[in-house]
């Protein structure tokens, strides 16, 4: 029967949902906001989220003064006819450089604004390109190029809105990229999470029973778990080097690759390389957890089993597995939802080359190389959808009598 | 004939926690011979597999 939350229950639950409403609920408001914007910071028209036209005052102010500084150099070799205009033209640029003088950062500006700030634009800029194609002859100290470049950034200073909505999601849909980097990661989690699971599996049985020093086994067992993984994928990137690495060369004794080269440099190859350094490393904690669920197993089942006549693997299937099943459930939640979001170990040991991109990796590079947040913040979420789903599908198959309410 | 086979089982399980031992430490143990190593043993293809280092030195 389902008990109410009292007031009291609800003040210690309060510091709780703060901290989820902080850490987990904000990040993934913040990353749909970005999702809806076309926003990148390496493009200055689109490195904020702007719902409506903005202006960038202090870059026209800027932009007036260098084109002030320019004319002030020119003007000297000119004609009085033609300085009396350019002087007017600087007189115009100081006015609208004076009026945004406060202005300390992008403000929004209405469309009448807009309009008439880029009609004064254009007009000085006409003005001022007449005067200098009539005295092309001229050698000036700066010429019209570089004003011209400069009045071309003036453009940039009036910011449209970058609101996209859908629009990257149906992006999304489109991007080949992404269904390679999804497939590489689904690739990555069923093998590494398929082959720990039996290896841990089978050392957990060995690990149950009494054998002596098993103490040490268990201490020893942990070591590749404790070293962080940026460094275990350095040191397994050293052995898989094609020139001086022991296991690409054992590998390429024993038949399994043609050349050591090809341990890393083959789409094959870098994929198995990237599963058996996270094998290697998350083996022994698979191995424990399960480990800590088969010790809670009564032995008495099993002396019955035995006296009913039952071998081992009807034990197996009978007892263990099934008494087994909410230490495999968190283990295997644990590990699959940590093998999809993998990133240091295949960064560090391929960069993501040779068909070993993850969504992680993808993210990162949409993100942090190319400074594309908008559309990297997609990416994200669609990455967060597959770890809910997959959540959800463990607990639903899993997990389903266990988490069911008494 | 109970007790042979319970023998026979302890025996494969300490082959089997030896090998996964071996899995386990080798790749760290052949980075401590490694880290014994000079540069120019380390990336050379006649000295990289060397377990004891010919030139032996602490300055890495």
């Amino acid at each position: 029967m389902r008990k109410k939350i009292t007031a009291r229950q609800a003040a210690f639950l309060l510091p709780l949902f703060l901290l989820l409403a902080v850490f987990a609920i904000y990040p993934i408001v913040t990353s749909v906001v970005y999702s809806l914007f076309d926003y990148r910071t390496n493009d200055q028209q689109v490195a904020g989220l702007y719902t409506s036209g903005n202006f960038n005052a202090p870059l026209f102010k800027e932009d007036c003064g260098y084109i002030n500084w320019f004319l002030a150099d020119d003007i000297t070799l000119l004609s009085e006819a033609d300085q009396a205009e350019l002087t007017n033209a600087m007189a115009k640029m100081d006015e609208l450089a004076k009026r945004y003088a406060a202005v300390g950062d992008i403000q929004k500006v209405s469309s009448a604004e807009e309009a008439e700030i880029t009609a004064a634009t254009a007009a000085v800029k006409t003005s001022v390109q007449a005067v200098y194609e009539r005295n092309a002859g001229v050698s000036f100290y700066n010429g019209w190029n570089k004003l011209n470049t400069i009045f071309n950034e003036m453009d940039s200073c009036l910011i449209s809105s970058n609101f996209t909505g859908l629009a990257a999601y149906g992006k999304l849909l489109n991007d080949t990229r992404f269904f390679h980097s999804l497939q590489s990661t689904a690739i990555f989690t069923v093998i590494s999470v398929s082959l720990e699971l039996v290896f841990g599996m089978a050392l957990a049985l060995i690990m149950n029973k009494a054998i002596k020093g098993l103490g040490g086994v268990r201490t020893t067992a942990l070591i590749p778990w404790a070293i962080p993984t940026a460094v275990s994928a350095l040191m397994w990137s050293y052995m898989y080097d094609g020139s001086s690495g022991v296991v690409a060369k054992i590998f390429t004794d024993i038949g399994l690759i043609a050349s050591p080269e090809l341990m890393l440099l083959s789409s094959g190859g870098a994929m198995a390389a990237a599963v058996l350094a996270d094998v290697w490393k998350t083996t022994p904690y698979m191995a424990l957890l399960l480990l800590a669920g088969l010790q809670i197993i009564d032995q008495g089942l099993y002396e019955s089993a035995k006296i009913d006549g039952a071998g081992p693997v009807r034990t197996f299937f009978g007892i263990t597995l099934p008494l087994l099943k909410p230490s495999l459930l968190v283990a295997l939640l644990f590990r699959t939802l940590d093998a999809f979001r993998v990133y240091d170990l295949i960064a560090v040991l391929t960069g993501g080359a040779q068909g070993t991109e993850t969504l992680s990796i993808y993210a990162y590079k949409l993100m942090i190389a190319q400074n594309n947040y908008g559309y990297g913040a997609v990416v994200v979420l669609a990455m967060a959808l597959c770890v809910a789903a997959i959540a959800f599908l463990f607990v639903k198959v899993l997990g389903a009598e266990i988490v069911r309410d008494d | 004939m109970k007790s042979k086979k319970k023998s026979m089982t302890k025996a494969v399980s300490i082959v089997i926690i030896a090998a996964f031992l071996a899995v386990m430490v080798v790749p760290m143990f052949w980075i401590l011979i490694t880290s014994y190593k000079p540069s120019s043993e380390i990336f050379a293809k006649e000295t990289a597999f060397n377990i004891i280092a010919n030139n032996p030195t602490l300055t890495n």
